[in-house]
């Protein structure tokens, strides 16, 4: 039974933890961006919590890749240890996110921060370049996330579950080679080559391209919906078939 | 020890291809537009190593990623019991190897770095200057004057020996300037002065006497004058030469009207008038006066050594005060690349400068740097305008004032020969209260103008002792000093995040070491480049991270800091050891 809900554990606790460093970061950057005088530490608070229910979705998706990193250490990840992982996932996403942008809309009006105009210290804690491109990806990922949440439930189910789909089938990676540290290195490659392409490709005018190819802006979506799936479940299947051999290779 | 220099060996390769790797990648994506082709080869190679260091800490982390996580596998699960003597070894190791890395890291980031980028900006500066020469040189041309065109071109020249553009404009504008000679400038006068070497206190003496003797009072007076000086502990030579300058400055007091026997009256009233303004201070007339009189003199091809000795000493004197417009002229253009603003804070109050342009000039007896576009003012301590001044052009010279060094700067320009062509500051605010002929004095050296430049160029060029040295004066110069704080904690703290990184990698590796008896496939390298490119993003991320930290940490406590921020970072080395040195492997099955 402990065995079973380790994998789950780890994943709540990883989402928790990772919230947590980007809510102390926030906290720290805009105590140190914003005029002290005329901001109170409740707008401070709410600005970074503003930002951390966006960012939310990404943290899921970085838990699951470090149990997936973790199991490749152990070699722990059993199918029921997966199948309760995919079951507090879906209640994250399902459930719990929508709640988060909901409360995150709320919260909108309430921010009234003053963003300091030292220009200095701006340029001071400005992201390197790199970080600054995986950030603006990340962004237009959970941007069009939240979009689909604003427009209907369903709209934003189906691109949960593709994309997240997608993410867990990462797992294929746990079994790929003997050479452990290179699974890891190419899931989190693999992770930001996926951010980036997503932007690419919806970048608007990309995705205008695709939608006079496919004929409107439904179908273009729908291709791309169906094209993640069929990209994971080929990964998927080639993690099974990887499984197997060396099943039978241990047996033999 | 064959371990050792095969790991050393592996390591050096490693290295030498990710230098290789790096200088493709940046060779790709730099166009170099700015820069001049006989710089180009210097701007390419420092660029080179200027993008290789950034990525050292990345390099470093995936070099033990992978090395270690590879080699480790050679070994069965029984040798990796806590505190076996193969896992303090392999501890041994990766310390050593951090220390080594480390220490190069320090020399690359701290010795080669910011020289390399001084380079490179000096390259770019001066690749915008030859472009500028050429423009002008070719307006110039244009609109026929050929005179400045041909010395804009030998400016261009002077940066880009063999530039055919340059030459073609030089050839252009000679060939111009002989058709239409009469543009040419006349020739400067010179007021190159033959002063006698070798003077004793007896010759000039003599030279005194005689000089005596033809009534001419003047050089007499100067003569005895030296001898005065020169005849040190000769009483007898020091009285009679004091009583000839006595007498010379009786006879020169007097006007001459009983001696008046080969000279007008007016000629000597010019004389006198200029000699009294010369030991009155007033160095201008003075300057101005003897120049007239020298000038008179050398027309009629006669020689007057005490005009000449005078306009001499007068224009020492007036150069401490005013600078000669015609330096200007041999100024090619003022860097004015970015405003220099600084403040010089004292008690009393404070100086603000405000500088659009600069132009170093280095000679042998004094460095002296030109400004242009200046905006002058001082403040109150409590922050009300006193004066504002705006000063076309300036000079800045260092002196000794009781072992102080100050820089001076001279705010008026005045022609050589010209007493009425000058260059004069303009009064905008408030109400100057000094002579704007004379020289403003700034509680500064020469070394912190040059750090506050160095400064206003950017961090990155600054050395870890520039500023380390400017931290403690910025505030005086009205900078922030929690800029330079902040700087001198990341500097630092970018060494031992390298080291913490690079402990963190080794604890990574062993934790994902391959099993046990397996064959490392060699096709796997091919996924070797996106070792270093995740390894980056990691480093940064936790870079920046604590960058933030670093920015709230100054923020509340700048003093401290730099001791806060490295306790930190310190703590965390301690912890990651602590979990080194316990690492230990899988529980046998």
């Amino acid at each position: 039974m402990k065995k079973n809900l380790a994998a789950a554990c780890r994943f709540i606790i990883d989402t928790l933890i990772l919230g947590a460093i980007l809510f102390f970061v926030l906290i720290i950057k805009n105590s140190i961006l914003a005029e002290t005088a005329k901001n109170n530490f409740p707008d401070i608070l709410y600005s970074a919590l503003y930002i951390l229910y966006f960012y939310m979705p990404i943290f899921y998706a970085l838990s699951v890749i470090e149990i997936f990193s973790y199991s490749i250490r152990k070699q722990n990840l059993k199918f029921s240890n997966l199948i309760l992982l995919l079951f507090i996932l879906i209640t994250m996403l399902a459930f719990v996110q929508p709640v988060l942008f909901s409360q995150r809309e709320k919260i909108e009006n309430k921010i009234m921060l003053n963003e300091s105009v030292n220009p200095e210290l701006e340029k001071a804690v400005q992201l390197p370049e790199i970080l600054e491109n995986i950030k603006a990806d990340t962004e237009k990922f959970l941007q069009d996330l939240n979009n689909a949440c604003k427009k209907s439930y369903i709209c934003y189910l189906i691109f949960v579950a593709v994309f997240f789909f997608l993410v867990f089938s990462f797992w294929s990676f746990t079994v790929n080679v003997k050479w452990k540290i290179l699974n890891v290195i190419i899931i989190f490659a693999l992770f930001r080559f996926f951010l980036f392409l997503y932007a690419y490709i919806c970048s608007t005018e990309n995705f205008n391209y695709f939608s006079s190819v496919f004929g409107s802006e439904k179908y273009a979506r729908g291709v791309l919906y169906l094209t993640v799936t069929g990209i994971g479940l080929l990964l998927f299947i080639k993690g099974f078939i990887v499984t197997k051999i060396t099943k039978r290779k241990k047996q033999k | 020890m064959k371990d050792y220099i095969k790991q050393s060996i592996f390591i050096l390769i490693y290295f030498l291809i990710a230098f290789v790797f790096c200088s493709v990648i940046y060779m790709a994506q730099e166009n170099f537009f700015q820069v001049i082709p006989p710089f180009k080869n210097d701007y390419a190679i420092s660029g080179m190593i200027i993008f290789f260091i950034k990525y050292i800490p990345a390099f470093q982390i995936s070099m033990i990623l992978m090395y270690y996580s590879i080699t480790l596998g050679k070994y069965p699960e029984t040798s990796f019991n806590k505190h076996s003597p193969f896992i303090l070894q392999w501890i041994k190791r990766i310390f050593i190897l951090c220390i080594i890395s480390s220490f190069f890291y320090i020399i690359f980031t701290e010795g080669i770095k910011p020289g390399l980028e001084k380079k490179q900006n000096k390259i770019r500066q001066l690749s915008v200057r030859y472009s500028e020469y050429i423009a002008n040189a070719a307006k110039a041309m244009k609109s026929a004057v050929y005179l400045a065109a041909e010395s804009y071109a030998d400016n261009a020249l002077n940066i880009w020996k063999d530039s055919s553009e340059a030459q073609a404009l030089k050839d252009q504008a000679a060939i111009a300037l002989e058709k239409a000679p009469e543009r040419k400038n006349s020739p400067q006068t010179e007021n190159n002065l033959i002063i006698p070497a070798n003077l004793t206190a007896e010759k000039s003496l003599l030279i005194a006497e005689s000089r005596m003797m033809t009534e001419d009072f003047y050089t007499a007076k100067y003569y005895a004058s030296i001898a005065v000086k020169l005849s040190g502990n000769n009483k007898k030579l020091k009285q009679k030469a004091e009583d000839l300058e006595k007498k010379c400055a009786e006879k020169i007091d007097q006007g001459f009207d009983s001696v008046l026997i080969n000279k007008t009256q007016k000629e000597f009233d010019e004389k006198k008038k200029a000699y009294e303004a010369f030991t009155g201070g007033n160095y201008i007339r003075a300057y101005y006066s003897f120049m007239k009189i020298y000038q008179e003199t050398s027309i009629g091809n006669k020689y007057d050594p005490d005009a000449e000795r005078y306009l001499q000493a007068s224009k020492e004197k007036l150069l401490n005060q005013i600078f000669f417009i015609n330096e200007l002229e041999n100024i090619p253009n003022f860097d004015s690349v970015r405003n220099i603003k600084f403040a010089v804070v004292s008690k009393s109050g404070t100086k603000k400068l405000d500088i659009s342009g600069i132009y170093f000039f280095y000679s042998k007896e004094q460095n002296k740097v030109y400004l242009s576009d200046v905006i002058y003012s001082q403040h109150k301590y409590n922050g009300a305008i006193d004066f504002q001044i705006k000063i076309p052009y300036a000079r800045f010279f260092e002196t000794d004032v009781n072992g102080e060094k100050k820089l001076i700067m001279q705010i008026t320009g005045m022609s050589r020969d010209n007493e009425f062509e000058t260059i004069t500051p303009e009064i905008t605010a408030g109400i100057y209260g000094g002579n704007i002929y004379e020289p403003v004095s700034l509680n500064m050296s020469m070394e912190d103008f040059k750090l506050i430049i160095a400064a206003l160029k950017g961090l990155n060029s600054m050395t870890l002792p520039e500023l380390y040295q400017f931290r403690r004066s910025a505030e005086r110069f009205d900078f922030d000093k929690k800029i330079y704080h902040r700087e001198i904690l990341l500097r630092l703290a970018d060494k031992l995040l390298f080291l913490i990184l690079s402990i963190t990698a080794a604890i990574i590796a062993f934790r994902f070491r391959q099993p046990h008896k397996t064959k490392f496939k060699k096709s796997l390298l091919l996924f070797l480049p996106l070792f270093p490119y995740v390894s980056y993003i990691a480093a940064e991320s936790i870079k920046q991270i604590f960058v933030l930290i670093a920015a709230a940490i100054v923020n509340a406590i700048p003093a401290l800091s730099v001791f806060i921020g490295l306790f930190i970072l310190i703590v965390i080395f301690v912890i990651l050891t602590f979990i080194l040195y316990n690492i230990k492997g899988n529980k046998p099955a």
